[in-house]
């Protein structure tokens, strides 16, 4: 998605669409004059650079925990020579707990990069960590939105471009993507039966995808560290991630929290989509107070009906992730509803964004 | 039920501020309006999920900010605040969503008018609060929200901007946003009845309905009052039958509505806009086979890179194509309809060679656009075929767009290929007509472009450092900031026509300068017998300007096509003349040595040297017409594009001054030029002449290697740290790479050495004869 807006961008630069449009039938062309750019002296960029700092720090300490564990689980499928059904029933007592911690961590590593997300896959020098870890897909699903990293496996097998690393371990820890997994009736809890998210990842998938994860989460934040954020990136990310708002209750429609055992995605299974769009939104909200002082400047009242329309977004989001936390479960026709209503406040937010970019003069990146 | 006085608050205050007179009333604070809208949002969403109480209180909170506004309302707007009553009463979503949505369109309705209103009364700060109550086309691969209302309303608060012309960009802006939000709707009617939600097919066919309100002043106007109540009515058909849940009506209606704002723009582009994205239209397109080719090889993708470009070329060709669409179906409907399609089907075509599911050949996406730009030919007026000059910027910024892409993938070649693209479309469009009208303008871009400006490095040094750094960025910025310069320059004609006439006639002067110092030189020392030399030379210049009539004759009709191979021309015609300079030249110095050998060749072998000699004479007039065609030719065509480009910016009357002065001060060189040679002793007559020959072929080499680097035939190795002034290169084809440098030393090198190896053989010569003289005395 991100790379489709990119897409947009360049097209809308080159074709001059949408934005000349009023001049049309003025004939007339106006453009920011070249004062209003001291006005962006007024923005103040740090707290978003120590936001996304402070985010990838967290990213790495969960890889590197996530890593351990997966390990750990190799070694235990090393010592049954990789046999998985073997490994179940000699080891039942210590994968079990291993892999239970493994989904905690999970879980609670999930948040890390989505708080930051808004800004790392609106920044054109950070997005493509945005599809390595969260947003790209399998070559077999798509080669266009394809992630661009294959895993090579000890064993000398070759995934190529198996999807993003948050896809690609919540599908061998849950069980969505068999193909990753060990083709034994994992039932870890001993009931009986299989239920969702039972499932014995294929031991040296697992090490690869945490090694890869560690490996491109500790690159994001060497990346992050250099970054300089300036007012067009800001914007940019900004106008980028807001409006996306339709694909992501699409995911969320889409995911069990929705469908139930309908569902057909192989994402957002485990942590609703709900809680990561609230914290892409978080992200964006630090954005936002980083140039809203410039903004203020050109256009106090924009500044301030933006900055609440945003909060407002938030405040939506939050509210039904609360319901959803408390057991609701929305309908198909909700969850599309209530996707449009999300949507147009992203995208009255983002065209908000837009108009102060342009009287400030600010580029918005491709 | 406080949802009346609610919405009454709202929609009054809309239309309070729409109706308001100037300085009738301070208009109230925008937060109204927002808040209202986010309030009813919130309400509509709680009566969905069955929370009636918690949507209640919202409603009488957003009443309360609201109440000091609540006034009398129009009957739409009171019908609609009445049917929200209602539905609320009796926990009726679907009602609620309707009515909701024909009083939110209400509003936008209102601010539209009140936003055009102020704007035009020149109430800048009053306009842009209602800007603040507007929706924006939804962004999707093509669109991104307008921003020239704002920056209209902008424009009149520092006085830039009259008021009739801010209203006039206001009320474009939004009507073309309300257009687009109504043909988004529609699809969304589409989906909503395909996937049975039928809340939301009610609400999305409301919307629908309230847009058409909003545009239909301008449908009337285009399609008359009869063509405007059939939509009205089709669009009430649509309601209704989202009422009823009749999924067949809904389609049927929709169909209905298709095709009646088929060919519909409710904000019509501008005459020169219209020919502004035609000319997109045009030369995107061009580009979409050419990025294809490359991408392609036997039936399989060897560049996805390339193809990825043609899928933007073709995007970027579609979105032009849908802004001239309405007024070429008005056209040829057929056409365009046909055209649509092949758009289509080359979107099918790249997008599965881009997925990589199937790979058509190059062959058949070239004959689809081919087919593509014969329909285009036939359906585009005259005008936007000549006026498109606006088109070629776009491209350029496209092109440099893919080249900061590839600078930051660290792709170098194709960052080298986006730079020389971009410039080969500036050379050959904007640059002929910037020359005329602000010539440092384009001198500063050309800079840009290639060896630097100022304090920033050229792209060309950039690229070869493979630097995608601060400073790319910086130079990218720097040629964006003279790009806009130029583009709003180009097409607004002249400053003054003195201007245009002393500009004309520099270039003018600077391309005839080297080719009078040439045919001058020559002419000067072609007296007594070899007077008769004259002639073929003279052939030869007569030719070349016939050549430059046809030329500009074929220029008149061709303009646009004869352009993108002008610099390949330019390079061919460059090197027969640097070829035939250099065999003048050799023959120039080496007269007396050929006239010695021939002598003795005579001697030996007679019947040989009649044949050589008829040869060498038919060689020497061939030569000579070559040189004079050549030589005037290869500035004749440069000169017939500008003076083509400069009278379209300024017209005949404003250039033909310049042409005359700059061809009489050419005129007045080359007669100096003679008379001081006659007056020379005839040994001086010839070195002068052989210094000025040498002299204008330096130049020339040097400016020939550059316009093989300009058509990316010969690479680039900048002269790292030497930064030249641009006369160095205008003047004395001296332009700091080291091909150009090198070519020219090498050239010089090799006149000079041809000299005195001449003067060396005829020394010896001399000696010979002198030992032979003494040896019989």
């Amino acid at each position: 998605m991100v790379r489709l807006l990119a897409l947009t961008f360049i097209v809308c630069l080159a074709a001059g669409c949408g934005g000349n449009d009023a001049a049309d039938e003025a004939g007339t062309t106006t453009t920011a004059p070249a004062e209003v750019s001291g006005h962006l002296a007024a923005a103040d960029l740090t707290g978003v650079k120590s936001y996304l700092t402070e985010h990838t720090d967290q990213l790495v300490a969960f890889t590197e925990r996530f890593r351990s564990l997966a390990q750990d689980y190799d070694k235990l499928a090393a010592s049954v020579d990789y046999d998985h059904a073997r490994l179940l029933s000699e080891h039942r007592t210590e994968v079990a707990p291993l892999l239970a911690k493994a989904k905690d961590l999970w879980t609670e590593g999930n948040p890390y990069y989505e708080r930051m997300e808004g800004i790392v896959a609106g920044t054109p020098s950070l997005a493509e960590y945005d599809i390595i870890i969260d947003a790209g897909s399998s070559k077999a699903e798509d080669p266009e939105s394809a992630v661009p990293f294959d895993l090579d496996l000890a064993d000398g097998r070759v995934l190529e471009q198996p999807g993003n690393l948050y896809n690609l371990t919540e599908g061998m820890l849950w069980g969505t993507r068999p193909e990753f997994t060990a083709h034994v009736k994992a039932d870890l809890d001993e009931d009986g039966k299989v239920a969702f998210g039972e499932a014995l990842p294929d031991a040296r998938v697992f090490t690869a995808a945490a090694d890869a994860f560690d490996r491109y989460a500790r690159e994001l934040s060497t990346k992050a560290q250099a970054w300089q954020p300036t007012p067009s990136d800001a914007f940019t990310a900004l106008v980028v991630m807001v409006p996306t708002m339709s694909e992501y209750f699409g995911q969320w429609k889409a995911s069990r929290f929705v469908r139930g055992d309908a569902a057909n995605g192989d994402s957002f299974n485990v942590v609703s989509r709900l809680s990561d769009i609230g914290d892409i939104i978080a992200g964006l909200e630090v954005v936002f107070d980083g140039v809203q002082p410039a903004i203020a400047e050109v256009d106090a009242a924009s500044a301030s009906q933006t900055r609440d329309e945003l909060s407002d977004l938030a405040a939506f989001i939050t509210d039904l992730r609360a319901q959803e936390s408390s057991g609701r479960r929305f309908a198909p026709e909700e969850a599309h509803r209530l996707g449009i209503e999300a949507q147009e406040r992203g995208s009255a937010v983002a065209g908000q964004v837009t108009q102060q970019a342009a009287q400030l003069g600010v580029e918005i990146q491709q | 039920m406080r949802v009346p006085i609610l919405l009454a608050a709202v929609v009054t205050a809309a239309v309070a501020l729409a109706a308001a007179p100037a300085g009738a009333q301070t208009p109230p604070n925008w937060t109204t309006a927002v808040d209202a809208r986010r309030d009813l949002g919130l309400a509509q969403t709680e009566l969905m999920l069955g929370e009636r109480t918690r949507a209640l209180t919202l409603v009488n909170e957003a009443d309360r900010t609201l109440a000091p506004l609540a006034a009398s309302l129009p009957p739409s707007a009171r019908n609609a605040v009445a049917a929200m009553n209602r539905a609320a009463a009796r926990g009726d979503d679907v009602a609620f969503a309707a009515a909701q949505a024909r009083a939110w369109t209400e509003i936008l309705h209102a601010g539209l008018l009140g936003a055009v209103a102020d704007a035009d009364r020149g109430d800048a700060a009053a306009a842009r609060r209602w800007l603040l109550v507007r929706e924006f086309r939804a962004p999707t691969r093509f669109t991104r929200a307008g921003t020239d209302a704002t920056l209209a309303v902008a424009g009149l608060s520092r006085g830039e901007l009259t008021p009739a012309a801010a209203a006039r960009a206001v009320r474009a802006d939004l009507l073309d946003t309300y257009d687009a939000r109504l043909r988004a709707t529609l699809q969304s009617v589409r989906a909503a009845s395909l996937r049975g939600f039928d809340v939301r097919l009610v609400e999305a066919a409301a919307l629908a309905h309230g847009y058409v309100r909003i545009v239909a002043g301008s449908y009337e106007s285009q399609r008359g009052v009869a063509a405007s109540r059939r939509l009205e009515a089709a669009t009430g058909q649509l309601e209704q039958a989202a009422r009823d849940g009749d999924r067949a009506r809904v389609e049927r209606a929709v169909g209905a509505m298709d095709r009646q704002l088929e060919g519909f723009r409710a904000a019509p582009l501008a005459p020169a806009e219209q020919a502004r994205r035609a000319g997109q239209l045009d030369r995107f397109l061009r580009l979409v086979p050419i990025e294809y080719d490359r991408g392609v090889e036997a039936g399989r993708v060897t560049l996805a890179f390339e193809i990825q470009e043609a899928i933007s070329f073709r995007d970027a060709a579609a979105a032009a194509f849908s802004d001239v669409a309405p007024t070429l179906i008005q056209r040829d409907a057929s056409a365009t309809r046909e055209l649509t399609a092949i758009l289509a089907s080359l979107a099918n075509a790249l997008d599965a060679a881009g997925s990589g599911r199937a790979v058509a050949r190059a062959e058949r996406v070239s004959a689809q656009t081919e087919r593509s730009l014969d329909l285009i030919d036939a359906l585009f007026p005259a005008a936007w075929k000549d006026a498109a000059a606006g088109a070629d910027f776009d491209v350029i910024a496209a092109s440099l767009d893919r080249l900061a892409n590839a600078a930051r993938a660290g792709s170098w070649s194709r960052a080298e290929q986006a730079r020389l693209e971009a410039y080969g479309i500036f050379e050959l469009g904007p640059e002929q007509r910037l020359r005329g009208i602000a010539p440092s303008l384009f001198q500063r871009i050309e800079g840009l472009f290639w060896y630097g400006e100022g304090d920033h490095a050229g792209l060309v040094q950039l690229v070869k450092r493979k630097d995608a750094g601060a400073e790319l960025d910086a130079t990218l910025a720097a040629l964006d900031t003279e790009l806009v310069d130029a583009s709003r320059r180009v097409g607004t004609g002249a400053n003054s026509t003195a201007s245009v006439v002393s500009n004309s006639a520099i270039v003018v002067f600077r391309e005839g300068l080297e080719a009078v110092l040439i045919l001058a030189a020559l002419m000067a020392s072609m007296i007594g017998g070899n007077r008769k030399y004259r002639r073929p030379l003279l052939v030869g210049v007569a030719l070349a300007f016939v050549a430059s009539a046809v030329t500009w004759v074929v220029a008149q009709t061709v303009l646009g096509s004869l352009a993108q191979y002008g610099e390949r021309l330019e390079a061919v015609v460059s090197v027969i003349a640097i070829a035939v300079l250099l065999l003048i030249l050799n023959w120039f110095y080496h007269r007396v040595y050929w006239a010695e050998h021939l002598a003795g060749f005579h001697q030996r072998k007679q019947r040989l040297l009649r044949c050589a000699g008829v040869g060498l004479v038919a060689t020497q007039t061939l030569g000579l017409a070559a040189l004079g065609f050549s030589s005037v030719y290869r500035e004749g065509f440069e000169t017939v594009l500008f003076l083509h480009a400069l009278t379209l910016e300024a017209g005949v009357l404003a250039v033909l001054p310049g042409v005359l002065l700059g061809l009489a001060a050419t005129f007045a060189v080359g007669a100096v030029t003679i008379l001081l040679e006659r007056k020379l002793p005839h040994r001086k007559m010839l070195i002068v002449t052989g210094v000025l020959m040498t002299w204008v072929l330096v130049i020339l080499v040097g400016t020939t290697v550059q316009t093989f680097q300009v058509v990316g035939w010969l690479s680039v190795a900048p002269i790292d740290g030497v930064h030249l002034p641009y006369w160095a290169g205008t003047w004395l084809g001296i332009y700091p790479t080291w091909q150009g440098v090198l070519a020219q030393i090498g050239a010089a090198t090799f006149v000079v050495g041809s000299y005195l190896a001449a003067e060396h053989v005829r020394a010896r010569r001399r000696r010979r004869v002198l030992t032979s003289v003494a040896a019989t005395r």
